[in-house]
Formats: C-alpha cells, structure tokens, sequence
C-alpha cells in the first residue's frame, strides 16, 4: 500500500497562487473556503527577516488530530495515509476544525455562489450538487483523481491525470506528488534531504506534506575557495 | 502583530459551557445542601440546575451544521471528548432528572420519604455534575496547538466558575422562587447566608485560578494572553469579568457578610447572582475566543554561505 505525500519547494515557490485557483475550479469550492492556500508569512528574527510565500493545504497527517475528535468517524484516513471527511456522516460540530494546528479545515455554512444575487453559475451548480451544507471540508489530496488515476494503471505523481490539481498547476514546479514508502520515488529522495521538513512537528502530527526552505543553507567544513583570479 | 480571536466556536459554544456549566454547578450546591439538611433550597436549586443544563444543550445542536443529526455526535467515544461528553450530560440529565421528578415535582412524595434512596441517586447525579463542569475543560485543553486552552489548570478553572456560577444561579432564583411560591423560610435565608460566605471564598480563588493560569500559559501563549490583557479583549477582560464578574460580587457578598443581614428579604444575594452569572457567561467566552492557534514555524531560509 503506497503512502502518498506532497513535497513543497519554498525557495521555487513565486507565490502566483496558482494552486488555490487550480484547486477552487477542480474541487468548485464555495467562497471563502481554500482547500489550498498560500500565506505570506514573516519567517527569522531580527534583523535576519524575511517573507514567505507559504503553500498550505491538508498536511494529511500520520497522526491526525481531526480524525481523533471527530464525535460521528466521519473525518476517516485511508490506508495510503489520506485524511477526508465522509460529508454524509459529518454534522458540522466544527471540532476538527479546533484541534486542526494548520487551519486545513473549512466550514459550508450555505451553498452560496461567487455572484451574489444573480445565483449560481452553471459551473457552480454542477460543481454544487453533490456537496451539502452545515458540514467542514477538507483537502484529500485530490482523492478522486488519484483514485481514478489508479484505476486505469496511472501512476500518480507521474501521470498528470493522477495527480493533485495543485501539483499539475504549479508554474514554478514547486509542488511533488507521489508515494513516501517507494524509495525511488522523488518525493522520498526528497524528503530525504537534510533540509527538508514538517510544519510544526511539536505537535505530534507527522504530517505527509512535507517542505523545503526558502533557502538552503549550506554547511560547509572546507575552507573558502578563492574566486577565480581575473588575468 | 494583531491577533484575530478564535472565530470557530463562538457565544453559542460559550452559552452551552456557561449554562451547563451553571446548571451542573447548581446541581452540586443543591445536593452539597441536601446532604447538609436544607431541604426546600436544595430542591430550589436541583429544579433549577436539571432543567438549565438540558437547556444549555440545545445551544450545541443549534451551532451543529446539521442539527438534526446531533445523535450521531455518540458514535465516537474511543478519542473524542465530544462523544465522551454526550454520554456524561446525558447521564446528568437523565440521573438529575429522576432526582427532579421524584423529589421535588411532580411525585415529589416518592423520595420524600425513602433517603437512602435518594442520597444514592443525588451521589449519582453529584459526579455526573462534576464531570460535566470537568470534561468542558478536557475538550477544549487537549487541542495541543492551541496552547491557551492545552493546561491542565483549565478543568479546574471551569469547575472553580461552574460551581460559583452554580451558587450565582441559586442567588438569583431563590429569592424569586421564595417570594412567588410564599416558601421564602429562615432555612432558605441561613443557606443563603452560608452561600454567600463559600461563594466569597470561591471568588477569591476563581481571581487566584485566573491569575495563575494566566502566568502558566503565558510562555507557550503569549499572544492570547496579549489579547486578554491589552489587546482586543481587553476591555471585556478588565471591566467585565474582573470587575463586574468578580470584584462586584466579592464587594456585595462582603458587605453581607459584614451586616449579617436576613438574606430572604435583602436583595444582596439577587444582584450578586445576576453579576456571578454575567461573569461566568464571560469568561466562558473570554477563554473561547482566546484560544487561538500556535503560529506555524517555516525553517528560516538564510544561507550560511562558505567563507561567511
């Protein structure tokens, strides 16, 4: 059973927000609910600072801490590691959204299109239908594109059709996709690395998604090489 | 940096813990009062709690996304303090309930009479009480990344509160209960009496729990202890739950105390009450609403260049 992961490049990341808008128009998201988001953050301590483009969405922790409180099972994990809520058992308690440390978690409060008093586009009553109401959506990693992907022998994070929607999206390439158990996989290479790493691993999460920084440092024992002399 | 408040669970959540919390308070004074031989204010004070604890729930099912659902909410009881709470309420209900009709209206003869029977359903009822003001603390205490609420002190806060808001609850319908019903009797005025005494002690304590729990959390919660004490919570910190929710009443409760005057008549214990419950109703959503997530921690991407 494959183990699926995400892979977040941070210093590839230009913040074009191209993932949030891939992932509205796959998962024809109400408002105000980003399955996918980046935040601008503030990273380092004075006078060391520096802005973040950070990408979130659903760690899709090993451990969760939704699936634990959840009163109905209705946030459930796969066995291949992916957390998703099985909206016909969820009554919208919100709970999840409370012991969630990344704010992945949204709450559908109405079905509400983005025109107001014109009502729902033809896009969104298609994409509308089959959500409810009064329930908290989450990323699953594009589950249905994965699964399907599968079942006609793709490989996800290799074959587009697999794969997340923000993954196939990303301009910048920033975001990988595949399965953290298979060591050949890219993903596994990378998060092999020294550098990469979890959001707040204190919590206990182990999340799948993992990052890499904004900038790599380089620790280095050999002396400085000279510049090349000029003749 | 401003800090929003924690925006999930708001004052429907916040209304469930205090009247619940209220609720089951009374029910431990009344039968803490039962036990020390006053009557007529412990079956006040059971057929108050009972009732306002069953009320406080339909506050959760109204918050619910799909209300109609809410018996779904016991079907996880393994790791969720949601499910585990359902069933602790319910018992409360239910148990308290038996002590409310069979004590004190409708068939209030049956355990009039039969007392070994009723101290063991009122032992029932008194830790299913308990519990309840108890687990309000764990559910919200065991959500690591919020390190606000993730303390241990916090049950012991929400008990401290539950049982003052209890004796707050009591303060403001006994009198009203006595004067309407004509069983306003010198037992109803010694226990107020007794309450007011407890419920000063108790203050002093909430102030001390509040202040302790404050410095706990302040190294892993710096921003929420900010937003109580000078930030956007500020002014519902300082004005309404240390002022007119605690020092108030401890100000009331004390002149009281110093007059010794007939609490059945006075309306001390009235207005005490109505400053308890406001309090206690505060700090329910004081406590909620600065309960905001740890910031997410990105390495910090500076380069250590060789030769630098």
């Amino acid at each position: 059973m494959p183990r699926w992961g995400m892979v977040i490049d941070l210093l590839k990341c230009i913040g074009c927000y191209g993932c949030q808008t891939s992932c509205k128009a796959e998962n024809a998201t109400p408002p105000g609910v980003t399955l996918a988001r980046v935040e601008v953050t503030e990273v380092g301590t004075y006078p060391n600072v520096t802005r973040v483009n950070l990408p979130l969405l659903c760690m899709q922790c090993n451990n969760p801490p939704c699936e634990q409180v959840c009163p109905t099972k209705a946030t459930q994990q796969r066995e291949d590691g992916i957390v998703y809520v099985d909206e016909e058992k969820c009554i919208g308690c919100k709970y999840c959204m409370i012991a969630c440390p990344y704010g992945a978690r949204y709450f559908v409060e109405e079905k509400r299109g983005y025109f107001g008093d014109q009502g729902l586009t033809p896009y969104e009553e298609v994409g509308y239908e089959e959500q409810r109401k009064g329930v908290v959506l989450k990323c699953d990693y594009c589950r249905h594109r994965i699964d399907a992907g599968l079942a006609k022998g793709l490989t996800p994070g290799v074959d587009r059709e697999a794969t997340p929607a923000c993954v196939i999206n990303c301009m910048a390439k920033a975001r990988f996709f595949g399965d953290l158990d298979d060591p050949n996989s890219e993903v596994a290479h990378l998060v092999a690395r020294a550098q990469a790493f979890q959001l707040n691993p204190e919590f206990g999460t182990n999340p799948n998604t993992h990052y890499l920084p904004a900038g790599r440092s380089i620790v280095s024992t050999e002396p400085p090489t000279k510049p090349p002399q000029k003749e | 940096m401003e800090t929003a408040p924690q925006s999930v669970w708001r004052w429907k959540i916040a209304a469930y813990l205090f009247l619940a919390g209220t609720g089951a308070g009374a029910v431990i004074v009344g039968i803490l009062g039962d036990f020390a031989g006053y009557v007529i204010p412990a079956k006040i004070a059971i057929a108050f709690g009972v009732p306002a604890v069953a009320f406080s729930t339909l506050f959760l099912i109204m918050d619910l996304g799909r209300p109609t659902k809410f018996f779904r909410a016991m079907l996880h009881p393994g790791t969720s303090w949601i499910s585990r709470g359902f069933f602790i309420v319910s018992a409360l209900i239910i148990s308290g309930g038996f002590v409310t009709i069979l004590w004190v209206w409708p068939f209030g003869s049956v355990l009039g009479s039969r007392e070994g029977v009723r101290t063991a359903l009122e032992a029932i009822t008194f830790i299913f009480a308990v519990a309840t003001c108890i687990y309000t603390g764990i559910l919200i205490g065991i959500v690591v990344s919020r390190p606000f609420w993730n303390n241990p002190l916090l049950p012991v806060l929400f008990l401290i509160s539950a049982v003052s808001t209890g004796i707050g609850g009591v303060f403001f319908i006994t009198p009203i209960v006595g004067s309407v019903m004509g069983i306003g009797s010198s037992e109803t005025a010694t226990f107020l009496t007794h309450l007011e005494s407890a419920d000063m002690i108790l203050l002093v304590f909430e102030g001390i729990a509040i202040y302790l729990y404050l410095t706990l959390v302040f190294d892993r919660a710096p921003e929420a202890v900010g937003l109580l004490l000078k930030g956007k919570l500020s002014g519902l910190f300082w004005g309404g739950l240390l002022g007119a929710g605690l020092l108030v009443p401890v100000v009331i409760e004390f002149f009281a105390w110093m007059t010794h005057e007939g609490s059945s008549q006075s309306l001390a214990p009235l207005i005490a009450g109505v400053f308890l419950l406001f309090g206690g109703f505060l700090m329910r959503l004081l406590i909620l609403a600065a309960g905001i997530r740890s910031p997410l921690n990105v390495r910090t991407p500076f380069r250590v260049r060789p030769g630098f």
